[in-house]
């Protein structure tokens, strides 16, 4: 666990004060004990001890010690165990408890360094009293059992039974009033059987065979309508109560006229109980409606009921809590080192580890009266104890049978807590299936399981078992990570506590700085005064030359004097201040970064379910692999961490699927049998690397070649030119896969995609290359919530530009500035680029200013560069995104905002939007003279040429809304003569397209004088910048894709290409 | 008796239960007196004034009373309700006239003068906060809801359904808010 590495030296002062601490509650342990052995059971005393359990529970748990928590918290459940008068207090159970405050008087008597030390010494001690104490817990309740039958003389047992059964017919009664008017009301349903079932047992106290029958009838019918097997009708109900009168009548007799009272009755009890007897058994045979197992256990079945339900009246809600809290704990700890287990075979140290886990999950589930579960974890206890004292090498149909148990309690910690038992009992076979092959194991540590005679009746083998359970665990992924999250030493916060906090410590930044410019408007009064006080020495110069009178002079001295003193005093608190304001900036800036820093978690937590999942895989695919994690503290922003998970998970996936070889082949490649997965994590250069890399097989580059010309995202030619980077890239395309099959684990061809989509959106980037296996690495920014900005001023206000989405910034003089149809435009590098002012993008305001440069912003999106003229640049910042206020849903064009160091409100600008509003900002300035737009449109002809008919009629469809004359062709060579034989304002062309392709197309026509002037808008799937070039580079004078092409954007560009048509073409 | 059995008895004499009958008493008294200290007729409200009108509102929908900042307006979205958005307490909150609502003359509508207002009031209406710029604030009190009257008809139509009715306090007829339907309104005019 990541706690005790942390801890495990934890320093000595604290194990100093747990002494303290443990030597108080021993001493108060030791005379409440004493106190005991005189008067017997006594309540206070109970009491106290539990109260003294507990404290030392909690201290030892602070510092790690497991066996001191072990012991204490068996001293705990013992005491409260005896308050419920569940167990009662014995004198052995004393010389144990003296024994184990004895044992802890040790850990009080060593000194602090030698604790731990001590404390592995007497590791054997303290679980064999922890097992002890446990046992008298078991032993109570059958000691209890058996006080209330056997032990007494024939009378006294027979009163007892009456008494007892007068309590149990009370509550019969009660119910049956209930069922009457709610007749599915699975609660009482269940406490009817576990009474009934009692009824027929205490019964069986005295051995009345009448009452057993009865009671027997009883549960049966209960437990069917429980299941929902049997439908009420009033018939039943009567039957029901005339038994339950029956038996009200049995408890009210007295000891000496029961038996006459039997005979008389006898006959009558008899035939009902036959009655209800028939109708329930003939219901149970109908298969459950929900649960369908139930029948085939029939026979086992009573064993069963007896085990889950006898003594389970003593638990409660808070019981099952601890349990569940006790049950998530240990399944961690056994899920991390059987995988030790697996790698390392027999390490004593992990084996112990494990020990300890199923004991305390035995002791746990003993208490809350799950036996089953008690004994699958008793059976797993067996097994690791027959390992450690007969060392051999555990095998891998051994390991997932460990697993196999080890899933049910996963599962099991899924259940909610009112249905647990009704989960056990339907999984009864399951569990004792496992708990057998692990008994056989134990026995036989060397030798292959045999199947037991319960698995042969049950069709479903382990193996499917284990692959259901693994889908299981898939689906319940998230529950189980969140419950993880929980138990760390993590609190958690909710997102609004956490956003009020981090406003908090912004604003008391805020406030700090405030201070420095008061301390230096002080200063200045400061100076004032030092001025002051300079000009009364002058004067007072000046005047004492000329005899005064010594009363005035004594008085001006004094002045002097006072002016003095004061600008001492000025000063002193000046420095005050400045010290003050220090220790204050100081602190809130660091309380700010804390709490920015609160989002940052380490890597290790997102990360914990991928070992087990890379195994499990393995082993599904008869491979063996290895996974390494390195950078587990890496720190992650908690958002970007938990947005990771489902891309690591199918990174890995496929590092096991696709990239690791079969054992035998990785032998013939002369590699490791075992291949290494690398998980790795670093910051670097402030950013977030995440590497995940195999040692496989890696990619077959002309495989992958050859499956891109098949596929038709490229053309041969194209293919050809690749490299080895851009080969991979293709990998990330949706719908691609390089596996020849679709398998349960990978080769859908999403998920990739899927990696991409997530890192691109939190603005992240992905490299992947080939070095021994495939590598991909994903770079990410550290943090979603602070960015750094350029903020500029629009319309009089502030607004704040994310850096990493700027192009570049220029100041533009005003002849540099082009107006073309509506649209201003300015010439760099070879391209227009179209002008835009933000204010008009954002509806805001005119400035009313008209300067002789303005301040532009280039921003692109793909080869689409715009110009974004702002009012002023002002600064570059380091920003915290705050939410906007969430009345206000998504604002168009704003992504958050964020606050200026005096507090004042400040617009962060969503360039991702602003986009789309440049879009349309364009072609609204294009409509202003629709009309005669639209009249020349209407002469318009634009050719499409594009293999896809779907795309072919979605261009068509919106091109002729917009007045134009469309003309199809389905591939370059199509086009190509379509061309020759008449004259088109606009070729719309694909890249890859069957006989003649784009690239090619597009020469042809450039190098033919004829077509001079013709506009070539591209349109195409391939997002690669490298295409993009190639298409411009031939001669196209747009590349859109088709991911990404907005109805309005095509027909801006459309619009624009047409209007300028000839102007920019070389 | 030493320390630790000092403790101990620190600890029974402090953690033990009350008798139930204490509790009991207590409980009574307090509930007595409270019935006693404010008649369930009269509720506290805040009265503050607009375009030389005044206004009540329960005090259950006001969070504090802060100095006046600065006002960012909000793209595509700012109009003569949403002025725009402040930061109180290092959180951005909606700033909103509710002059266009409330009052029956539009001559003060022009947005320069709500921002040259000395405080701002926080309204809350569970999580939700709405900023409002009051002209004048007289402060809390303590309103007998019996005196509400009716909403005479010599006030404008515009305002009526927002005002529970009419109350006269401290020489001003003042009108007493509607805040749910207020609420509404208002969220109704940023969506």
């Amino acid at each position: 666990m990541k706690k005790d590495k942390d801890n495990s030296n934890p320093n000595i002062s604290l194990i100093e004060l747990f002494q303290e601490e443990l030597k108080l509650q021993l001493h108060d342990f030791d005379e409440l004990l004493k106190k005991l052995l005189v008067t017997g059971e006594n309540e206070f005393a109970f009491d106290q001890i539990i109260r003294c359990a507990h404290s030392i529970k909690g201290a030892a748990k602070l510092i790690n010690l497991d066996l001191v928590v072990l012991i204490s918290n068996a001293i705990e459940v013992l005491f409260r165990a005896y308050n419920e008068k569940i167990v009662s207090l014995a004198d052995s159970h004393l010389a144990t408890l003296f024994d184990c405050s004895k044992l802890l008087q040790i850990l009080v008597q060593s000194s602090s360094s030698e604790l731990k030390k001590n404390l592995e010494n007497q590791n054997k001690q303290f679980i064999k009293l922890s097992s002890e104490l446990e046992q008298f817990l078991s032993d109570g309740y059958i000691e209890k059992k058996k006080n209330a039958s056997s032990s007494l003389i024939e009378n006294n047992k027979i009163e007892n039974f009456l008494s007892n059964l007068k309590i149990e017919v009370k509550v019969l009664i009660e119910g049956i009033s209930h069922l009457r008017a709610d007749f599915e009301n699975q609660e009482i349903l269940e406490e009817m059987t576990l009474v009934s079932e009692n009824i027929k047992k205490i019964g069986e106290g005295i051995n009345l065979p009448i009452v057993i029958q009865l009671g027997e009838a009883l549960e049966t019918c209960f437990r069917a309508a429980f299941n929902q097997q049997l439908i009420w009708t009033q018939g039943h109900m009567d039957l029901l109560a005339e038994s339950i009168g029956f038996l009200q009548h049995l408890s009210e007799c007295n000891a000496y006229g029961m038996q006459s009272w039997l005979t008389k009755h006898e006959k009558g009890i008899e035939a009902i109980a036959c009655v209800i007897l028939a109708i329930s058994k003939e219901a149970s045979s109908i298969p459950a409606k929900k649960k369908e197992k139930k029948d085939d256990q029939k026979i086992e079945k009573d064993d069963v009921d007896n085990e889950l339900t006898t003594e389970s009246f003593f638990y409660d809600s808070a019981m099952l809590d601890l349990f569940y809290g006790e049950l998530e704990q240990r399944v961690i700890e056994l899920n991390q080192g059987i995988l030790l287990l697996e790698e390392q075979s027999n390490d004593p140290k992990v084996l112990e580890s494990l020990m300890r886990a199923a004991h305390s999950l035995k002791g746990a589930a003993r208490i809350v009266d799950l036996n089953l579960i008690s004994q699958l974890a008793h059976s797993l206890e067996d097994f690791f104890t027959s390992l450690q004292n007969n060392p051999t090498e555990i095998q891998e149909d051994q390991i997932n049978e460990l697993f196999n148990a080890v899933d049910l309690f996963t599962r099991l910690s899924q259940i909610p807590c009112n249905n647990i038992r009704a989960w056990i009992k339907d999984h009864f076979v399951q569990i004792e299936n496992v708990i057998t092959s692990l008994s056989n194991m134990a026995e036989n540590p060397k030798k292959k399981i045999i199947p037991s005679i319960e698995k042969k009746q049950l069709p479903k083998s382990t193996s499917k078992n284990f692959i259901k359970l693994q889908k299981d665990l898939v689906s319940t992924k998230d529950l189980s990570i969140k419950k993880q999250l929980k138990k760390d030493s993590y609190l958690r916060v909710s997102a609004v506590n956490l956003n009020r906090l981090m406003g908090l410590a912004g604003e008391s930044l805020v406030e700090s700085r405030w201070l420095v410019p008061f301390s230096e408007s002080l200063i200045s009064i400061r100076r004032e005064q030092n001025t002051l006080s300079s000009n009364f020495n002058a004067l007072y110069e000046e005047v004492s030359g000329e005899g005064l009178y010594s009363g005035i002079k004594d008085r001006v001295s004094y002045l002097k004097q006072q002016l003095q003193n004061s600008q001492i005093k000025l000063a002193e608190k000046l420095q005050e201040l400045e010290l003050f304001i220090r220790r204050q900036s100081n602190l809130s800036d660091r309380l700010y970064s804390e709490v920015i820093n609160s989002r940052m978690r380490p890597l290790a937590d997102g990360i914990e379910a991928f070992p087990r999942l890379v195994r499990d895989l393995a082993k599904q695919l008869k491979k063996k692999v290895q996974l390494i994690i390195e950078g587990k503290n890496t720190t992650v922003d908690r958002e970007i961490l938990e947005k990771l998970e489902a891309p690591l998970n199918h990174l890995l996936r496929n590092a096991v699927d696709h990239g690791i070889e079969s054992p035998s082949e990785r032998r013939a490649a002369g590699k490791n049998e075992v291949g290494t997965i690398r998980l790795t994590a670093y910051h670097k250069a402030g950013t977030l690397i995440i590497k995940v890399s195999d040692d496989g097989r890696g990619v077959d580059l002309e495989a992958l070649r050859q499956k891109l010309i098949d596929k038709g995202f490229v053309s041969s030619v194209i293919a050809e030119r690749l490299n080895e980077s851009e080969l991979l890239e293709f990998m990330f395309l949706p719908g691609f896969s390089t596996s020849k099959e679709v398998t349960e684990v990978s080769g859908r061809g999403i998920g990739l995609n899927v990696v991409q989509n997530m890192v691109h959106e939190v603005g992240g980037w992905i490299k992947t290359y080939l070095d021994g296996g495939l590598v991909i690495q994903l770079q990410l920014p550290l943090t979603l919530s602070v960015i750094r900005a350029l903020l500029i001023e629009i319309s009089e206000e502030i607004y704040a530009i994310p850096l990493a989405k700027i192009n570049r910034v220029l100041m533009l003089s005003k002849e540099k500035i082009n107006f073309i149809e509506n649209n201003h435009y300015f010439h760099s590098e070879g391209k227009n680029i179209a002008l835009i002012y933000a204010y008009q993008l954002l509806n805001l305001p005119s400035s009313q200013k008209s300067p002789n440069s303005f301040p532009v912003i280039v921003i692109n999106k793909g080869l689409n560069e715009y110009g974004l003229i702002v009012d002023k640049f002002i600064s570059e910042k380091e920003i915290v995104i705050q939410e906007l206020d969430p009345m206000l849903g998504k604002v168009q064009d704003i992504l958050g905002g964020a606050f200026m160091e005096d507090g004042s409100p400040l617009l962060i600008i969503d360039v991702e939007d602003i986009f789309m509003s440049i879009e349309n900002k364009i072609l609204k300035n294009h409509k202003e003279d629709f009309n005669d737009l639209l009249e020349k449109k209407k002469n318009k002809k634009i050719l499409i040429i594009d293999d896809s008919s779907t795309v072919r009629e979605t261009e068509s469809i919106l091109l002729q809304k917009e007045g134009y004359q469309v003309f199809p062709a389905v591939n370059g060579l199509e086009g190509w003569k379509i061309l020759q034989l008449e004259n088109y304002d606009l070729i719309i062309t694909d890249i890859d397209m069957p006989q003649m392709n784009g690239i090619e197309l597009i020469k042809k026509i450039r190098s033919e004088p004829k077509f001079e002037g013709l506009p070539i808008l591209v349109i195409s799937y391939k997002e690669n910048e490298k295409d993009k070039i190639e298409a411009i580079e031939a001669g196209a004078n747009f590349y859109l894709t088709k991911n990404s092409f907005k109805d309005e954007g095509l027909i801006a560009i459309v619009n624009e290409l047409i209007e300028i048509k000839g102007k920019n073409i070389k | 008796m030493n320390i630790s059995d000092h403790e101990k008895k620190k600890d029974q004499l402090l953690d033990r239960i009350a008798p139930k009958e204490y509790t009991q008493e207590l409980t009574e008294i307090y509930s007595q007196e409270s019935d006693q200290m404010i008649p369930q007729t009269l509720s506290p409200y805040f009265i503050f004034s607009l375009c030389n009108e005044w206004f009540g509102i329960s005090v259950k929908s006001l969070k504090e009373v802060v100095n006046s900042r600065s006002i960012h307006s909000i793209p595509h979205r700012s109009n003569e309700i949403l002025l725009g958005t402040v930061n109180i307490e290092g959180q951005f909150k909606l700033v909103v006239s509710i002059k266009k609502i409330l009052c029956k003359s539009e001559k003060n509508n022009s947005r320069n003068n709500d921002i040259t207002e000395k405080r701002m009031v926080v309204l809350k209406q569970e999580e939700q906060n709405w900023v409002i710029i009051p002209e004048d604030i007289l402060g809390i009190r303590y309103i007998n809801l019996e005196e509400i009257q009716n909403n005479p008809l010599s006030m404008s139509n515009n305002n009526q359904s927002f005002l529970r009715g009419i109350i006269y306090i401290e020489n001003k007829h003042a009108g007493i808010i509607d805040e749910d339907f207020l609420f509404q309104s208002l969220k109704k005019s940023i969506a």
